[in-house]
């Protein structure tokens, strides 16, 4: 039987697995760098993480998931400016590869999607200017975040999907437009968000009521107003005497990690295997917003701006119709492969069959370490001198801070669930 | 002959995948993205500051006070999508009015912290004829202020842009508006739907 196999043949089968392999190796590590970094956050500080993220060296097409992560990393750390670094240079990548790329339909019809240009989901190429957004508030650069602000109202106009528009997006719009005292402008940020909640069947944050109430009596949108107070009921304010408020907005937890799910049967019709690999998530176990009402002593009524952990989920679904008819044009012209490759020898078809097999995997690529829940709530605490404890997240590290709390301005904490922090932002 | 053929597909490719350098002229335009870059801010500077000193204003200043007016730029905002260097645009438009020899240029505020600074360093440590003594700064007559805005108008992949920058001059003395000027710019920004 050996000896009637041609010796070009089994080169060309050697040829056909090595080809496998590499594309094995390629995706494996293509793979690991997206959820091994959510992963390793699980056991590792933030410090540890960067300093993991910063000695690996991505392939071009991960670069921008790379840069996400390594952006997110920053932020988490403090390390702002740097993050802004990041998620630009993130930015520009995600830009370059957002037209249709000719090579990459072909390789994801013939043998995997993990060869295409990491290009993120809407909602994460959103998220990415809440980002940055943050970042520069948190350094008191009100003009820079309001760019920011302005560039996501422009991805989602260009988007042009109404799942694109974000609550977050929205309310941190709304909120640079506040700190500007651009009224109108914040006014529409807010009535947007408020939208976009609703469309997710979300509650309300009170923080949003408030504003959504007293904005809109303030511009004299009459009729707005009185459905809003409809709605919400009246939004006085209840500051006790020598009190301030402090806006916190609250990164916590961590999305989820997606994974792969593999098929693979003989089909007699074909006469070779059949394999189909698909992306998908774990089901949440647990409820998704965790975390206390209160920082140390202090009362905290945080409430949910953005489920993002929820966003993930929705867009490996938005994406299932055009994934399935992949992995059948994938099927399709596999078979033609090893057809061709048995006609030729019945062990070339043999290993051809192999290599369909082994080439088929799905891309569990995605900004792995973006936060499961946005927050934003108030924290009311005595005008003047006091030792802030952010005791938001039970069991994490808290350092407590002296913080001089101030009247008549505003200001914000931002804190995450993996560094609390207790650094007050006046504006 | 296939391996001479091998050799020059990857020399090419290689050619292909390496840097190259190209040095430019810094005022030949280049638009590589769209957003507003240094030929934009050159060229609106320089518009905007010969339009401002060809208005009657410094002509009334020169005949009722007999010397050129002293200037002073203020705040240029940037309320535009994108993150616009003011500082470049503010240097074009201190450079064009140096230049224009019409008008008396001071340094603007945090320069002149510098400067103070400087001034009273000196006051402990330099000799008495080569101590520049306080209280003796020009006063700016009249602020200029302006505002980079952009417009953007989007369809799928393109982009209509159009940036409006507003410049004010006002006098110090009374707050008077003597100048408002502004300059309009719009590009057509289409990316490309396909890519290798």
């Amino acid at each position: 039987m050996l000896k009637g196999i041609s010796e070009t043949a089994l080169i060309a089968g050697r040829g056909v697995l090595l080809l496998a392999l590499f594309v094995l190796q390629g995706c494996a590590l293509s793979q690991y760098q997206s959820t091994g970094m959510s992963l390793y956050l699980d056991s590792h500080s933030l410090t540890e993480t960067l300093a993991k993220l910063q000695s690996q060296s991505p392939e071009p097409r991960d670069l921008p998931m790379h840069l996400l992560n390594l952006g997110m990393v920053n932020h988490l750390i403090g390390n702002y400016q740097r993050s802004n670094q990041d998620l630009e240079a993130a930015k520009r990548a995600l830009e370059k590869v957002q037209a249709i790329s000719v090579k990459e339909g072909l390789t994801s019809s013939t043998l995997n999607e993990t060869f295409n240009d990491y290009s993120a989901t809407h909602s994460e190429q959103i998220l990415l200017h809440v980002v940055k957004a943050l970042n520069y508030l948190a350094q008191n650069d009100l003009s820079a975040a309001r760019v920011e602000a302005l560039q996501s109202d422009l991805l989602i106009r260009e988007l042009a999907e109404e799942s694109a528009d974000l609550a977050s997006a929205r309310f941190i719009a709304g909120l640079i437009y506040e700190l500007n005292q651009e009224w109108s402008d914040a006014m529409i940020s807010y009535r947007k968000a408020e939208q976009a909640l609703t469309r997710r069947t979300l509650p309300i944050p009170a923080v949003l009521q408030v504003r959504l109430v007293n904005i809109s009596q303030q511009l004299g949108l009459e009729q707005e107003y009185q459905q809003y107070l409809a709605r919400f009921g009246p939004q006085t304010a209840s500051l006790p005497e020598g009190y301030a408020e402090v806006l916190v907005i609250s990164l916590n937890g961590k999305v989820p990690v997606k994974q792969q799910r593999m098929f693979s049967i003989y089909a007699p019709a074909l006469g070779h295997f059949v394999t189909i690999a698909q992306p998908y998530y774990l089901p949440r176990t647990g409820p998704l917003v965790t975390g206390s009402q209160h920082a140390g002593a202090h009362p905290l009524a945080l409430g949910l701006l953005e489920d993002v952990d929820g966003l993930a989920r929705e867009a490996l679904q938005a994406g299932e119709a055009k994934r399935v008819a992949l992995s059948l044009s994938r099927i399709v012209a596999k078979h033609q492969m090893v057809k061709k490759a048995r006609k030729q020898d019945p062990l070339l078809g043999l290993l051809t069959d192999l290599a369909s097999v082994l080439t088929e995997v799905a891309d569990i690529r995605s900004w792995s370490l973006l936060p499961a829940v946005i927050q934003v709530g108030t924290l009311q605490l005595p005008i003047g001198p006091d030792i802030l404890l952010n005791t938001i997240y039970p069991g994490k590290s808290q350092p407590a801070q002296r913080v001089e709390v101030k009247s008549g301005a505003m200001q914000l904490l931002i804190t995450n669930s993996y560094r609390p922090s207790s650094q007050l932002i006046y504006y | 002959m296939k391996r001479w053929i091998m050799l020059m597909v990857t020399l090419s490719l290689i050619v292909g995948c390496s840097t190259k350098v190209t040095r430019l002229e810094p005022d030949q335009a280049m638009d590589l993205s769209g957003s507003w870059n240094d030929t934009d801010s050159r060229l609106v500077a320089q518009e905007m500051i010969q339009d401002a000193l060809s208005h009657p204003w410094i002509s009334q200043f020169e005949s009722s006070q007999g010397q050129s007016p002293t200037v002073i730029v203020g705040t240029v905002q940037n309320v535009s999508h994108e993150h616009i260097n003011v500082n470049t645009f503010v240097s074009d438009m201190e450079r064009a009015l140096i230049n224009s020899g019409r008008v008396i240029f001071v340094a603007s505020s945090q320069e002149r912290s510098e400067i103070r600074k400087e001034r009273v360093d000196q006051d402990l440590n330099a000799t008495d004829k080569t101590r520049s003594a306080a209280g003796n700064e020009i006063g700016a007559d009249y602020m200029l202020k302006g505002q980079i805005n952009t417009l953007i108008d989007v369809a799928s992949k393109d982009q209509v842009r159009y940036y409006q920058v507003d410049l004010t001059l006002i006098s110090m003395k009374d707050n008077r508006k003597v100048w408002l000027g502004q300059k309009k710019i719009k590009k057509l920004v289409e990316r490309s739907k396909l890519r290798y």
